[in-house]
């Protein structure tokens, strides 16, 4: 029959002594590699400062994304204080408190000069008012 | 560290020829036939599964062998050396070589059930286990298979 052939033809396949022993050897390396990573950890669990040498790459390599993100947040809070700070006191407006507060003596004659400037304003209102007035008579 | 060792080294005594052929069934080259036996012997061992009896024990080791020929297949580049059949020409096992040729053209659903039935000796409800597949469709298969094997073999290779 044709098919045993086939049984035939797979009996040259076969696994060699050298064949063997590679793969033995490579079972070896990768089982008993995978042991003594086990090992290792055991290890780390009793020999303590290896144990936080290790933690602490893990922590600060962890850490270092989140203090930098903490470390942005700050320099923008300072950022916009400052700004903030900067609109809140105005140089005009800070010049003018500075003077009232620091020549206290001058108050007087700053307060005269602004109800000098508030009579001033009412007068040309009223001129302005007047010809207002005679400009609406003089229309036909 | 030697229990792995000899863990292995008693697989492969036992099963160590079904499973290299079958996945040379499969790649057609010895270095990727080597490459699954060991592949398949490190996942059996990190399993450390246990096992009623032999016959469980191969079939699972010989579907492990089959995933991975086909991922092997499927995902990388298979090398395209041909021992068998060089050591076929080389020897002038001509008829061998004709089965052997005829069998690579095959697809591969029916390569696989030709391979497990003739080779194996499996029945087509334990192909139906090992290959994850309805024990119907192995029949029809192995069926096809057959049919299409003689039919290349004799109009190719005028076999009767």
């Amino acid at each position: 029959m044709t098919l045993s052939k086939y049984n035939e033809l797979m009996e040259n396949i076969v696994v060699t002594e050298d064949m063997k022993s590679r793969i033995l050897r490579n079972i070896e390396l990768e089982l008993d590699g995978d042991d003594a990573e086990k090992g290792n950890d055991k290890v780390t669990q009793v020999d303590f400062t290896e144990g936080k040498k290790s933690e602490s790459k893990v922590i600060s390599s962890a850490m270092r994304g989140r203090w930098a993100s903490l470390a942005a947040a700050a320099m923008v809070l300072v950022l916009s204080g400052i700004v903030v700070k900067s609109i809140i006191g105005d140089p005009s407006h800070s010049g003018s408190t500075a003077v009232m507060s620091e020549d206290s003596h001058d108050a007087a004659p700053a307060h005269e000069v602004m109800e000098g400037a508030a009579a001033e304003e009412a007068m040309d209102s009223t001129d302005s008012f007047a010809n207002d007035k005679s400009a609406d008579s003089a229309k036909p | 560290m030697g229990k792995n060792r000899d863990r292995a080294e008693a697989l492969l005594e036992k099963y160590g020829n079904a499973i290299l052929r079958t996945a040379y069934s499969y790649l057609h080259n010895m270095e990727d036939a080597e490459d699954i036996l060991q592949d398949t012997l490190i996942q059996y061992l990190k399993s450390d599964s246990e096992y009623n009896d032999e016959e469980h024990e191969k079939a699972w080791l010989l579907r492990v062998a089959i995933n991975l020929s086909k991922n092997k297949i499927k995902y990388n580049k298979v090398r395209e050396t041909d021992e068998l059949m060089d050591e076929l020409v080389s020897e002038e096992k001509e008829e061998l070589s004709f089965v052997w040729e005829a069998v690579k053209s095959l697809p591969e659903k029916y390569s696989e059930v030709i391979h497990l039935y003739y080779q194996e000796g499996y029945s087509t409800a334990d192909m139906a286990a090992i290959l994850n597949k309805k024990e119907s469709t192995v029949r029809s298969d192995l069926k096809r298979a057959r049919d299409k094997l003689k039919e290349i073999l004799k109009e190719e290779y005028d076999f009767e």
